[in-house]
């Protein structure tokens, strides 16, 4: 008998044409780490939801839930707080009090726990998660990834068997994201919690899942452990392919190879494959050859970038010498910046979180002031309207720049005739939907619509790819680099080193508010041992050129 | 405990013992020394209260306080002006002007009621440093534990819908439609679609907010109220000693020992013995914090030196 398990398991929300959830039947064990994957859509959060009584969506469901033997659907309220966790997405909007040891205390509070009681628990739970140094802090001033953590701790404060994650990392930052999967395998580890997390990103957690769930399209592709999950996707040749990380992929399209799910396993997986001729030694003495001549092309380069200039006109935008902080006592966050914007560039700002990535963007808008140094953009006194009106930004947050009951409203907003903007975008069949309803890539689609038809001729993006998953983000790389065809100008700043590996030109890397590298993207990735992509992590010693999959699945070829 | 909340650099205020101690000693100080500030008018209390409060504020605020200070001044002054203008009753008649007397009883009244205004003034001018939001919240837990959670909720939401709407407004501003800029009737269109815009976004949020709340419990039965701070030792003895002071004071003023009479004739209690009792008394629970960071210092030199 499973722990978990459902049977033919149908579920269609109140009011809705189609079925959510398509006869499922999976089966989870006490104590497993599992791992859900699909689609936007696929039934993913349905899914999860059904698993918690307290916000059990309505709607029709047929088919067995059955938790340790039992049906799951008669368990008292009480039973449903204590024994099962759900963390939603929004690290935000899950927390309730406004200090950090009230949010921690919160559910033991309804659980009508004693006073000493809740004191000895919250104190062991703040240990265990790293805690105790915001402690008495106000939520306002976390960062994302600690009001991450928070929700989680404030879960396993009532020490349930099972806990339910619906893509807690979406909002993450990479750094932050690895932490929460690592504290979240402990919390497996430590405790024997059952956990139930569902994502769109796998490359923390793969490596780390006991089994895999795979939906798609409301049905069940796929339950059990990875190494089936990978070879069952290989072997229908199943769109989501995609979802799985280079270390995952890579060997399995050239070595055919299904165990590979960290960095460490695929390295040594393709050094077999490419460099099992060579020996030891000569693999030494070849990987430093290619070294020297790595650094001969890049002096070479460097050079070619020094004297001659690709660009004839003068820069569009100039920052000169910028210093800028947000309040007078405060730190610099951007100190004696200099960087010039040419017409038609393609470039995009690497770099950790706190760099000052987000504050340059709303330094190009406008949005702020530098108090030292000057930003030029060209002819800005020639035109009697602002040069700035041309630039435009998406935000990090696609939901800041909904105003309109529904998308065709959205739309018309910013242009009367929407209609082809709304079919390059995917929307035409949401017209009618309110913008809220939407999933997370459709309104980061919804919202690039409406800046793109503002027809700047900067755009900025904000973290373009937050939050979106594989299959949407082809489709956000394909627009991007239409407008850019056009003769857009696009600013990218972003953490997915893959993305901006595929498409930009020029990427520059933001620390402590300068620049530290400045270089064609894959060059600077290839350069960097630690911030570059994963297929550039496992290929390194084989060509330390190779940054995209696809670049890797070529010279397999060749080679 | 409160060491961290609201001020991050470790100050004055924070390392000040009547900060840490348990709010109920901070804030029943409060309450008592305010509320016979408020209704009564004897220079004994008032004087006192402002030697206090002015002496205070400045050895939490520095210099700035000072200022601070200064800059309250002129309205403590204006109420002593305005009083004798417009109050003509009493007896004692010092002069006239546009043929209303000037009286030295209003003359006297004006002077008490702009000292007592100043002295609240500066009340509030320490209380809002040491009785922070969350220590309130922690009294009234006690006695209103659902409206302490529906405050608690208020500082949560309330700071965070603040930025959202920031957010929507730079967003907004950043595809050029601006709020800020444009002839009147656009920048009204622009307010409002924000406004509206930042209400469907708390409305759809809090959704997530309320199965949030639902997952974790609430509404179940038989709900307790936590708090992150115990009555130590230290706070028992202090809120002892403060209690059994405010018991006498209440009984002083029910003896009318603070009760002074304006109109028509000056008048207070004579100054005799039994009730300069009760006007010592006042001196030394008005300074009571300063007693209190005293002692502590002096404790810890002590404990120093033991060493």
């Amino acid at each position: 008998m499973a722990y978990l398990e459902t049977k033919d398991l149908t579920f269609t929300y109140a009011l809705s044409p189609k079925v959510n959830l398509d006869s499922v039947n999976i089966q989870i064990e006490k104590g497993e780490f599992v791992l859900m994957f699909g689609e936007t859509g696929s039934g993913k959060s349905t899914l999860l939801k059904l698993l918690k009584s307290a916000i059990r969506p309505e709607g029709e469901l047929t088919g067995e839930l059955l938790f340790r033997g039992k049906n799951l659907l008669t368990l008292t309220r009480r039973e449903d707080t204590t024994k099962i966790g759900y963390v939603s997405q929004s690290p935000d909007h899950q927390i309730v009090t406004d200090k950090v040891w009230h949010e921690l205390a919160f559910t033991l509070e309804n659980l009508g726990v004693g006073e000493e009681e809740i004191r000895r628990r919250v104190a062991e739970m703040a240990v265990f998660f790293g805690i105790t140094d915001w402690f008495e802090r106000s939520v306002n001033e976390l960062s994302g990834g600690q009001k991450q953590i928070l929700n989680l701790a404030a879960v396993m404060i009532a020490q349930p068997e099972l806990v339910l994650l619906d893509e807690p990392t979406s909002q993450l930052d990479p750094i932050a994201t690895e932490n929460f999967i690592a504290l979240l395998k402990r919390v497996n580890d430590e405790f024997g919690t059952t956990i139930l997390l569902s994502e769109h990103r796998l490359d923390e957690a793969l490596s780390r899942a006991d089994r895999c769930i795979v939906l798609h399209q409301a049905k069940l592709l796929y339950c059990g452990d990875r190494e089936g999950m990978v070879k069952t996707l290989m072997e229908q040749d199943s769109p989501l392919i995609k979802f799985l990380p280079s270390q995952t992929s890579l060997p399995m399209k050239l070595c055919s190879r299904f165990d590979s799910f960290t960095i460490k396993e695929g390295k040594k997986i393709m050094e077999k494959r490419f460099l099992k001729e060579r020996s030891v030694v000569d693999d030494f003495t070849h990987f430093e050859s290619k070294r020297v001549s790595r650094d001969n092309t890049q002096a070479e380069t460097n050079t070619k970038m020094k004297y001659t200039p690709k660009h004839q006109n003068s820069p569009i935008v100039w920052m000169k010498n910028v210093w800028f902080r947000y309040e007078r006592e405060g730190k610099d966050i951007l100190k004696d910046f200099e960087l010039k914007i040419y017409a038609g560039d393609y470039i995009s700002f690497l770099g950790a979180n706190g760099q000052g990535k987000t504050t340059l963007l709303s330094l190009l808008t406008g949005l702020e002031k530098p108090y030292r140094g000057k930003i030029i953009f060209e002819k800005e006194s020639k035109r009697n309207q602002s040069f700035r009106r041309k630039i435009s930004m998406l935000p990090q947050n696609p939901q800041d720049l909904f105003l309109k009951p529904t998308v065709e409203e959205e739309l018309r907003n910013i242009e009367y005739e929407f209609e082809p903007y709304a079919k390059e975008f995917m929307l035409e069949d949401l017209l009618k939907k309110h913008p809220y309803d939407l999933s997370g890539g459709q309104q980061q689609l919804l919202a690039l619509a409406k800046v793109v038809m503002t027809k700047p001729e900067i755009l900025l993006l904000d973290e373009p790819t937050k939050g979106v998953d594989q299959l949407l983000k082809q489709r956000i790389a394909k627009i991007i680099r239409n407008l850019h065809e056009q003769g857009t100008t696009i600013v990218i700043v972003s953490h997915d080193i893959e993305f901006c590996a595929q498409n930009t030109q020029i990427s520059y890397f933001l620390y402590d508010g300068m620049i530290t590298q400045k270089a064609p993207t894959k060059q600077l990735l290839s350069r960097n041992y630690f911030y570059t992509s994963t297929a550039n992590k496992m290929m390194r010693e084989v060509d330390v050129n190779l940054v995209l999959e696809d670049e890797v699945v070529e010279y397999a070829r060749e080679h | 405990m409160w060491g961290v909340t609201g001020l991050i650099k470790q100050n004055k205020v924070t390392s000040s013992c009547f900060y840490r101690i348990h709010p109920y000693v901070s804030f029943l100080y409060f309450l008592v020394a305010m509320v016979l500030i408020m209704f009564s008018m004897h220079p004994v209390i008032l004087v006192t209260g402002f030697l206090f409060s002015f002496v205070y504020s400045i050895v939490l605020g520095g210099r700035r306080q000072l200022l601070m200070n200064l800059k309250l001044l002129p309205v403590a002054l204006l109420v002593c002006v305005i009083n004798p203008l417009f109050n003509h009753q009493g007896v004692t008649i010092l002069c006239y002007m546009n043929q209303n007397p000037i009286t030295l009883e209003s003359i006297l009244f004006g002077l008490m009621s702009g000292l007592m205004i100043y002295d609240i003034l500066l009340y509030f001018q320490i209380f809002h440093q040491i009785v922070t939001e969350d220590k309130l919240i922690c009294i009234f837990a006690k006695f209103f534990p659902i409206g302490s959670l529906l405050l608690t909720m208020a500082f949560r939401f309330v700071p965070m819908y603040r930025k959202q709407y920031r957010n929507v407004q730079r967003a907004q501003k950043c595809i050029g439609q601006d709020d800020h800029s444009g002839n009147i009737l656009t920048r009204i269109i622009h307010g409002v679609a924000n406004i509206s815009a930042l209400i469907t976004w708390c409305l759809e949020n809090a959704i997530e907010s309320s199965d949030s709340m639902k997952s974790r419990g609430f509404t179940l039965k038989g709900r307790t109220y936590y708090k992150n701070n115990r009555l130590t030792r230290l706070d028992k003895s202090y809120l002892i000693i403060e209690l059994s002071m405010v018991v006498i004071l209440v009984v002083g003023s029910i003896l009318k020992v603070f009760y002074v009479n304006f109109f028509p004739v000056y008048h207070y209690a004579n100054t005799n013995p039994y009730q300069m009792v009760f006007y010592v008394l006042w001196v030394v629970f008005c300074f009571l914090p300063y007693w209190m960071d005293k002692k502590e210092e002096l404790a810890w030199h002590i404990s120093k030196q033991k060493i």
